[in-house]
């Protein structure tokens, strides 16, 4: 076939709709769609992009396609995984007294601190391994370590509790905590929840506190099987180990904060800390809400700079991240500010003494403190920050010791200290985080 | 490096294909695997992260010896027992790869050496890249790519940065493939001049390791080809098609061999690169068919194709309504999968073949695992491709004595050569012109089939196709064994690209 370079650019104008972005492309329309062979359609490729504008003239204007990673999941989904760790955690520490009964005040004060390190530490490092994708749930069957972790935990528990529970107690409330993790996740928060309630209400009706324990490990140990066992295992493979493990010693590393604090009581007469962390947990969900709009709004703004203009837009760029981060923090301290006041109202209004207000909201300031340096390391982990959210956790941990030490604790919740000392720590690698957002997403692999 | 054993090993690289998908590359590869008893093959696939079962059974010659799977969350790692190399930085990495493989007018080796530092230091890319001084680098290039002006270039569109925050994870993951160890062989087979390339280059320049290129589509036309027809905006096209140019380049430029499945294609490896000298087409072939059955003579028309933009369905359903219209009687059967990421274009072929009234006419049945069976039922057989390399699905039509109506791409013209009737693509009135003198002139249609299998038993068997990779990769491990291998720390710029003539469109 014949055809001159004028030819040529007409058709490939009129196959494309458009001038073609180079020559390749010509030479792809006119053999593809002009039935030219490679041999003629090569040389004349060359003529057909002459004179084209820029590419990107006369095109439409950028659609933005918000992108979300991490997602957890719609709006309904989010609150019965509330609602589910919310009855999760209460009736855990329904437990507490009839336990304390059973076991002895001391036993169970050990069994709780004991577990809650390593149950936050296990959520947090599951959540990075497996949840933060989409589906991740259905692979941990495929998970070798951790399903030989749980099968030995579902194997031992149940006899120990019968055996030995004032051994076998940790590993219990480590079973429920982290096991109801899971269920919950799964979508199964609600009816999950119900089943913790007949527990407790079994348990307030007589029936062995030991006992009750056990139906719960077992259900929750069957649940997990269920949740798990009922879902594809998805294509991609998880997180690697040394990123799950960075995120679950940091989880461990928050809660420790918690159970080495001296002011957080936990054999007194004062309410128990884990209802305690309600508020902060409420504000820690709320937060990371928040933060979902850096794949949303920051990522919009960033789609409508181009390259050239960075330079220029960074301090507008900057200023939406800056906002969201701030946000965030915000709704965590304003929402667990409210339920502290809300809890506090409730356990005031219990029949029985109580405990005195001078001391609830120390403690629920400290817990809400303890949020905001789980919030404040969990964003820089997020973000690949991995020294920065090291060093968060560690100048808490520091900061919790010397206020103990110094007999500070005696003016200032030590919580308090903990959470100043990692908002400080927290300030340079979070203003890097906020100054450069598009390096931030970069190098967030 | 394990210790070598007496039978020759080819690496075979592969991208989304063997042995995780079925399509017309890896029926071919399956065919090299399975026909070259005397070669131990190393399968190292390059796949998305959702691929994780094989699907072709492997003979004992072969087996996946690494599989990586781009965009997933695993990050290279050292091999076991290799020593931890100090704390080695390269903040130009994401530049230099950017710049390597989507500038225009760059010398395509140019990005070995940040390949093979990858390579050298696995533990060490992920790191890289979460580097400020990386990101601050690969901008700085970005820019320079922006401003570069060349005549056949175009003009670049604007980049935003989110399109930079993409290409900068796309680059690391070009990095994490070059950082990918491969096992030990003889010679590398590459089957597409894109991403598995890239580990071939590496071992070529630390080992010498040769590469043949076995290119059955054309891996830059097809990229175009895809982006063209994309409603993506202008700067996601850039990027996708300069990288698929990049990529092409660079493998043009490091294969001792390049080997496409027809002479057709030549032109375009020849001028992004490939020396002359350098390319020894290899037709496919077919297994020694027997005594053809007679057709069936039942207006039936068959294709066999995944359903694919490449394949153009939309005009073999216009094609069908055509003929339909001139013979009532007409029956269209297709066998072909959805492949994943289709499932769009699918759908708007069903659309179209209801709009086109054809429920009852145009059957849609899916994968087979038969496809030369499934052409026995045919009267014609039919193909509306766009872009191909040297078709499977032709052959072995041809084989069975049925005459082809097809698309003059690529080498189908090599193939069909008097046993059919071709047309330009899209033309949907010379295709159905053709299809309909065909069913209506049977005789004719039998004369055309007795035609192709006569021309397939003699120029198109198996055995022959096999022969050429016997031939080029025995000589390819023979010219390796009579050369000791060099040290990797020899600069890698000096083992690889020999002849490469550097073609710059």
């Amino acid at each position: 076939m014949r055809i001159t370079a004028d030819q040529a650019g007409a058709r490939v104008l009129a196959g494309l709709g458009r001038h073609p972005q180079d020559a390749l492309e010509a030479a792809v329309v006119l053999e593809a769609w002009g039935g030219l062979t490679a041999r003629t359609s090569l040389p004349l490729a060359s003529g057909a992009v002459r004179g084209a504008p820029a590419a990107g003239e006369g095109a439409p204007p950028r659609r933005v396609r918000p992108v979300r990673r991490e997602r957890d999941g719609d709006d309904p989904r989010r609150t019965r995984e509330v609602l589910g760790l919310l009855a999760t955690l209460l009736a855990t520490t329904a437990w507490f007294a009839p336990l304390s009964e059973a076991l002895g005040r001391d036993v169970a004060a050990r069994s709780w601190a004991l577990a809650l390190p390593l149950a936050l530490g296990a959520q947090w490092a599951l959540r990075r391994r497996h949840l933060s994708t989409p589906g991740g749930l259905g692979r941990l069957r495929r998970d070798r370590p951790l399903v030989v972790t749980g099968a030995l935990l579902a194997l031992l528990v149940p006899p120990g509790l019968l055996v030995a529970p004032e051994l076998a107690l940790p590993g219990a409330l480590l079973v429920t905590w982290v096991g109801g993790m899971v269920v919950v996740v799964r979508g199964w928060g609600l009816p999950y929840a119900g089943a913790l309630v007949l527990a407790t209400a079994a348990a307030a009706a007589g029936v062995p506190a030991v006992l009750d324990v056990l139906a719960v490990v077992l259900v929750t140990a069957a649940a997990v099987v269920a949740a798990v066992g009922t879902l594809p295992v998805p294509k991609e493979g998880p997180v690697p180990w040394g990123r799950s493990l960075l995120a679950g010693a940091l989880g461990a590393g928050t809660a420790l904060l918690v159970v080495l604090d001296p002011a957080v009581e936990w054999s007194g007469q004062q309410p128990f800390p884990v209802v305690a962390l309600l508020p902060s947990l409420l504000g820690g969900l709320a937060a990371s809400r928040r933060l979902d709009s850096v794949w949303t709004v920051l990522v919009a703004a960033l789609a409508v700079t181009t390259v050239q203009e960075r330079a220029a837009a960074r301090p507008r760029l900057a200023r939406v991240f800056a906002r969201i981060v701030a946000g965030a923090t915000a709704r965590l301290l304003l929402v667990a500010a409210v339920c502290s006041a809300l809890l506090l109202a409730v356990l005031q209004a219990l029949p029985g003494p109580g405990a005195p207000v001078r001391e609830l909201v120390p403690l629920l300031a400290g817990l809400a403190a303890f949020g905001l340096v789980g919030f404040l390391a969990g964003l820089l982990e997020t973000f690949t920050r991995a020294v920065g959210a090291v060093l968060v956790v560690a100048a808490a941990l520091a900061g919790s010791s010397a206020a103990a030490l110094t007999g500070l604790v005696d003016v200032v919740p030590g919580l308090l200290v903990a959470a100043a000392a990692a908002s400080a720590a927290a300030l340079v690698p979070l203003a890097r985080l906020v100054r450069h957002p598009d390096r931030t997403l970069a190098t967030a692999l | 490096m394990s210790a070598r054993t007496s039978r020759p090993r080819v690496a075979l690289l592969t991208e989304g294909t063997y042995p995780f998908v079925v399509g017309g590359v890896s029926t071919w590869c399956h065919q090299v695997v399975t026909g070259l008893p005397e070669f131990d093959f190393e399968l190292v696939a390059v796949t998305s992260p959702e691929l994780e079962e094989a699907v072709f059974r492997l003979p004992p010659n072969a087996r996946v010896g690494a599989h990586l799977q781009l965009w997933g969350p695993r990050a290279p790692r050292r091999a076991p027992g290799a020593p931890r190399a100090p704390r080695a930085r390269r903040p130009q990495l994401g530049a230099e790869l950017l710049r390597g493989l989507l500038g225009w007018d760059v010398a395509p080796l140019d990005v070995v050496p940040a390949l093979v530092w990858c390579r050298q230091h696995p533990e060490r890319v992920v790191p890289t890249f979460r580097a400020a001084a990386t990101w601050t680098a690969f901008l700085a290039a970005l820019e320079e790519l922006a401003a570069e002006r060349h005549p056949d270039a175009g003009e670049v569109p604007p980049l935003d940065v989110r399109h930079a925050l993409e290409l900068y994870a796309t680059t690391s993951w070009l990095a994490r493939t070059a950082a990918e160890a491969t096992p030990d062989a003889d010679v590398s087979l590459v089957t597409a001049a894109g991403w598995a390339v890239l580990p071939a280059v590496v071992d070529k320049a630390l080992t010498g390791r040769p590469v043949l290129l076995s290119e059955h589509g054309v891996y830059v036309r097809e990229a175009y080809l895809a982006a063209a027809r994309s409603s993506d905006g202008p700067a996601q096209r850039f990027t996708a098609t300069r990288l698929a140019r990049g990529l092409a380049r660079l493998t043009y430029a490091v294969a001792d061999v390049v080997s496409p499945v027809t002479a057709a294609n030549a032109a375009w490896e020849e001028r992004l690169g490939a020396a002359p000298g350098r390319i020894v087409p290899v037709p496919n072939g077919v297994p020694a068919p027997g005594e053809p059955a007679p057709a069936p003579r039942t207006c039936t028309v068959v294709s066999v194709g995944r359903i694919d933009p490449l394949k153009d369905v939309a005009t073999m359903l216009r094609v069908a309504a055509e003929v339909r219209r001139r013979v009532p009687g007409a029956r269209f059967l297709h066998y072909g999968p959805v492949p994943p990421g289709q499932e769009a274009y699918a759908r708007g072929c069903r659309e179209l073949h209801a709009a086109l009234g054809l429920e009852g006419a145009f059957e849609f049945r899916g994968s087979t695992s038969d496809p030369t069976g499934v052409v026995r039922d045919a009267d014609v057989v039919l193909m509306t491709s766009i872009s191909e390399g040297f078709p499977m699905a032709v052959l072995e039509a041809l084989s069975q004595a049925r005459p082809v109506v097809t698309t003059h791409v690529g080498g189908v013209l090599e193939a069909v050569l008097g046993a059919g009737v071709t047309a330009a693509p899209g033309d949907v009135a010379g295709l159905a012109d053709a299809v309909s003198t065909l069913l209506r002139d049977p005789e004719l249609a039998e004369r055309l089939g007795r035609r192709g299998h006569a021309r397939v038993r003699r120029n198109f068997p198996q055995q022959r196709c096999l022969d050429g990779y016997r031939l080029l990769l025995g000589e390819l491990v023979g010219a390796r064994a009579a050369v000791p291998v060099p040290a990797a720390a020899a600069g890698p710029r000096e083992l690889v690209g020999a002849g490469a003539t550097g073609g710059a469109s």
